[in-house]
């Protein structure tokens, strides 16, 4: 049943799935860009952190559905209230705090000996903090990414709801005609789909950890 | 009297204790004692039945440990380990108490025992019942270890390598602060550790064990003196140099042929002892002695010469000679932290257990 | 017609929806708990050690099944109603619980647990005076996100016929009323927040001074 489904709609599928990657993916990096970003600036001052966390970590509370039909409303003047736009902007609010927060928590583990021995090689600090605090965080960076991305593969599942297309539109229309093969064919597609982002995203980290066994050496 | 009976231990085809019998007497410490791997640690945890023998018997005052419920028989027994296991969660308080609340005490009588303890173990009640263990030193922790071992007023201390994970300067001012507890308490204390010199240092007794056997045991200057054999020397090792003896306390090298007499006495009966002689005035003021028929004496008791000079017994050898030596007495009487007489040393007689026992 | 008005005019059938929103959460978070600690802590014990971890691995993948498709899953065997939902989220509500619950009480010292052990306390006294606390706060984060999530999810559940606030989303979605939108997502993210925060109060409490908190 399911089976005779994806043959059916295998072309939807995959299309869909490019549409969910693609969402995913664009938010991603900019809440990458913009949460690291915010990391660095107030990792060194410990009052506007804990401001910026808090922001972020309320954000991250508001249901997902909820961040998204405000997005509607909100961008509807501009006329993007549906598509893409909302959905993104939705996205990336959401995955920034995982990311800000695990750059945050992880610059603020650096050994204090190990920024004083660059220092005292007579680095600046904005050299100090992309040669050596950067390189050495960026596990934990990537960790956050990539629960970041996990997440994001979830709450894309609503994005249909809105107009953005990807995998979600099986399941809510699987709902809608009570079509239990489509609603499970949906459902598979984006577990596999959270899976392999997993997946995907701990062999990087992993091809990134060896060089980070070097320590003490600038990254190249 | 803690006996171990033929105790054996087994896993599949493994022996970790093997037919071990041995006596631990009251009020004294013995120390267990080999390489790695030989079953000392095992053996500790089957007196307080963490660990179930395969195969022997374990007795407490005649008592076998099997008769009893094992989860009341570990409350009744002191035990302390490498890492402590301070509750993080509970204060310094709750941690004292948690044997006494398990055995039903009310709070206040918890707390009075608390701050009992901690002061004798040298932390102000004031300052740390309220503590958590994330807050304390090392130190501090390891004796806030041995206070709650002590709690519920345990005969019997199990310790398994307790100052194990200390730096080495610490680790010395806690084992002599055990000594101290240990003589105002005098708990029958099984202490386990792979450190000869501590070994040395703090047992009245020590069981030397070796793939799950007993070597040899036997009163410690005892052991150093006659070691039974290659291997025995060898664990002895450096704990037997001359240097390493220095260390060792003053109460177990006396010579304990010595006769008290107070003041009074003397005048009426007069000299007639040939060992050494000790005399009382004033209770236990040591004011003179006498040696080979010579009497020393004096009536005045601010006269250098005839006061001479006393010990701790849990002073070092090497602190007993540097005291003679500044002196210029030719004999140190060693006493208890109580006023008990244990014996006399003097400097010649430390230099000929140094040759005894050194290789 | 903006948000307030909407709200003010409509009351009844709002509070409605928040009861309906409220109960779904709460029976579900209820249902997750106790399931979640009782298999932690039995999945935790010494002999079952292996089965723990893998379970706790096997939960790991779990969680990356988005809540969604939980409930549409469901769909498929219970239809439509709040009890599918509220069964989708207790069985989704597991997941963080049984996670958190599991991976802290195996992370509890070994010498901790022996010093218990050896001190006289019996397995069920170490259990609860000593395991449980120590794991107290795991357990409360995971609590939080189970919390945070099914408020989340719940408000999806309404296109399985569950109720609750996201009705009040969908209906102004699709008949394109801004002041309904507004009003449904004010109130569902006002109770995500508070819940959070009380939540985050509680933790702080139950959580002993003695255990580092981080921030």
């Amino acid at each position: 049943m399911v089976g005779t489904f994806i043959a059916g709609y295998g072309a939807e599928m995959l299309r869909r799935t490019l549409q969910h990657i693609s969402m995913v993916g664009v938010a991603l990096v900019l809440a990458a860009s913009i949460g690291v970003s915010l990391g660095v600036v107030i990792s060194g001052h410990e009052r506007v952190a804990r401001w910026v966390i808090g922001a972020a970590s309320v954000l991250f509370t508001v249901p997902s559905l909820a961040l998204f039909a405000l997005l509607v409303v909100a961008l509807a003047p501009i006329r993007q209230g549906t598509g893409r736009v909302p959905a993104i902007t939705a996205l990336t609010l959401y995955s920034v705090l995982p990311i800000v927060r695990n750059t945050w928590v992880a610059l603020r583990q650096v050994d204090p000996s190990t920024v004083q021995a660059a220092q005292g090689m007579g680095m600046t600090p904005g050299q100090v903090m992309l040669h050596v605090k950067l390189p050495l965080v960026l596990p934990l960076i990537m960790a956050g990414v990539r629960n970041a991305a996990v997440m994001g593969v979830g709450m894309a599942t609503i994005a249909t709801l809105i107009g953005g297309g990807g995998l979600g539109y099986f399941i809510f229309e699987g709902i809608a005609r009570a079509n239990r093969s489509m609603v499970i064919a949906g459902t598979i597609a984006i577990t596999l789909l959270g899976l392999a982002v997993n997946g995907g995203l701990l062999l990087a980290e992993e091809a990134l950890m060896p060089e980070r066994r070097g320590r003490g050496e600038h990254r190249r | 009297m803690i006996e171990l009976d033929a105790v054996t231990k087994r896993y599949g085809d493994k022996t970790p204790v093997d037919h071990l019998s041995l006596r631990i007497p009251d009020n004294a410490i013995t120390i267990l004692i080999g390489p790695s791997g030989c079953g000392k640690t095992t053996t500790l945890k089957m007196i307080n039945r963490l660990i179930e023998p395969t195969g022997g018997d374990i007795r407490i005052d005649g008592r076998s440990v099997y008769a009893m419920d094992p989860i009341e028989l570990r409350r009744s027994i002191g035990y302390v380990i490498q890492e402590i296991g301070l509750f993080p969660h509970y204060t310094v308080e709750g941690n004292i108490g948690v044997v006494p609340g398990l055995l039903g005490w009310d709070r206040t009588r918890i707390r009075r025992r608390a701050e009992e303890l901690l002061e004798l173990v040298n932390l102000d009640p004031s300052t740390y019942l309220r503590r958590y263990p994330r807050e304390l030193s090392g130190g501090e922790r390891q004796r806030v270890g041995v206070a709650r071992a002590l709690a519920a007023d345990p005969r019997v201390l199990l310790m398994d390598e307790p100052f194990g994970a200390i730096d080495p300067i610490n680790r010395r001012s806690l084992q002599d602060f055990f000594l101290r507890l240990q003589s105002e308490l005098k708990r029958t204390v099984v202490f386990v550790t792979h450190d000869i010199s501590e070994a040395v240092k703090l047992g009245d007794r020590i069981a030397i064990m070796r793939d799950g056997r007993l070597v040899q045991v036997d009163a410690t200057h005892a052991l150093l003196e006659h070691p039974a054999d290659a291997f025995v020397e060898d664990l002895l090792g450096a704990a037997r140099s001359a240097e390493q003896l220095l260390l060792y306390r003053a109460a177990n090298y006396v010579d304990t042929a010595f006769t008290v007499m107070t003041t009074e006495e003397l005048h009426r009966s007069g000299v007639r002892a040939e060992a050494p002689l000790i005399i009382l005035k004033d209770g236990a003021v040591v004011s003179g002695y006498v040696e080979k028929g010579q009497l020393v004496t004096c009536e005045d008791p601010q006269d250098a010469v005839c006061r001479f000079k006393t010990v701790s017994g849990n002073a070092t050898l090497l602190e007993t000679v540097a005291t003679l030596l500044e002196s210029g007495r030719k004999r140190a009487v060693v006493q208890s932290p109580d006023g008990t007489i244990l014996g006399t040393l003097s400097v010649p007689m430390i230099a000929e257990i140094m040759a005894k026992v050194a290789r | 017609m903006n948000a307030f008005q909407y709200l003010s005019r409509n009351w009844p059938e709002v509070s409605a929806k928040i009861a309906q929103h409220l109960g779904m959460v709460g029976v579900a978070v209820v249902a997750s708990l106790i399931v979640g600690l009782v298999l932690g802590i039995v999945v935790s014990r010494p002999r079952l050690q292996k089965v723990g971890r893998a379970i706790i691995g096997v939960t790991g993948i779990a969680q990356s099944i988005p809540s969604v498709a939980v409930i549409a899953l469901m769909f498929v065997y219970t239809g439509i109603g709040p009890r599918t939902a509220v069964i989708a989220l207790s069985i989704y509500g597991v997941v963080p619980i049984l996670f958190n619950v599991s991976s802290a009480l195996l992370l509890v010292p070994a010498d901790i647990l022996e010093a218990a052990r050896g001190m006289g306390m019996t397995p069920l006294q170490v259990l609860i005076q000593i395991e449980l606390p120590l794991a107290s706060q795991s357990i409360m984060a995971g609590l939080r996100t189970a919390v945070t999530i099914d408020v989340s999810t719940a408000t999806v559940a309404s296109v399985v016929g569950a109720g609750g606030l996201g009705d009040i989303i969908f209906v102004g979605l699709s008949a394109v009323r801004p002041d309904m939108i507004i009003a449904g997502t004010l109130l569902v993210a006002s109770i995500a927040i508070l819940s959070d925060v009380v939540l985050a109060f509680l933790q702080k409490s139950v959580v002993s001074r003695g255990l580092s908190i981080p921030s």
